[in-house]
């Protein structure tokens, strides 16, 4: 796994739709594609990049395979967001004081 | 927000919407508070001139992960301008590798 894998895991936004869906809470396949215009064969396909990224895991539960989010990915993706989210008030800061600089 | 890997921030802003439109899209000015460095495409798109302007972003360490920023301004009911930011990680991906994966 890497920063870069996880990141073009994430590109798409199906797989990005998928993730957020997860996000809330784990479920088995079926679960996943409701209320998703996704075949089962791409589903199949979007979990195993996901999981090869490391942003998504299953778990057998008897017949059925649970999938939830991979602890490891999110941290990654949770570091990131954090980064931005101490970037960009700095930014507004510099912006505000444009602003009063700026003519009408 | 439903989005699990999106970084989503407002701040309100002591300044007509006009004012702050210029100050996000016209480069000469985005550059005195978002430095080009930062930027893969300095001189953005906009989506919806006068409300919505998009930039490329590129991390500036290993593995520069590269995102999209959009800049959404309203006006507020004191004459001021609510300044809505949404960062994600692009939606593009610029690599060949996973392009078999994107059949959906």
């Amino acid at each position: 796994m890497t920063e870069t894998q996880i990141f073009k895991a994430l590109a798409d936004p199906t797989r990005s739709a998928i993730f957020a869906k997860l996000a809330s809470g784990g479920m088995n396949a079926s679960a996943l594609r409701s209320g998703m215009s996704i075949s089962q064969p791409a589903m199949s396909q979007h979990l195993s990049v996901l999981r090869h990224a490391r942003l998504v895991r299953e778990e057998r539960q008897g017949r059925f395979v649970r999938y939830e989010v991979d602890p490891d990915g999110l941290a990654v993706v949770a570091d990131w967001l954090a980064r931005y989210r101490a970037y960009w008030p700095a930014r507004i800061d510099a912006l505000k004081t444009l602003l009063k600089d700026m003519d009408l | 927000m439903t989005d699990a890997d999106a970084l989503i921030l407002e701040y309100d802003l002591d300044a007509p919407p006009a004012k702050v439109w210029r100050a996000i899209s016209v480069p000469a000015l985005r550059d005195r508070w978002l430095p080009a460095a930062a930027l893969l495409d300095p001189e953005g798109v906009a989506v919806t001139p006068g409300q919505e302007v998009r930039y490329r972003m590129r991390d500036a360490a290993p593995p520069f992960i590269e995102s999209h920023v959009t800049f959404h301004i309203a006006p507020t009911e004191d004459g001021g301008t609510r300044l809505r930011i949404v960062h994600r990680p692009a939606r593009i991906a610029n690599d060949n590798g996973h392009t078999l994966m994107r059949a959906a």
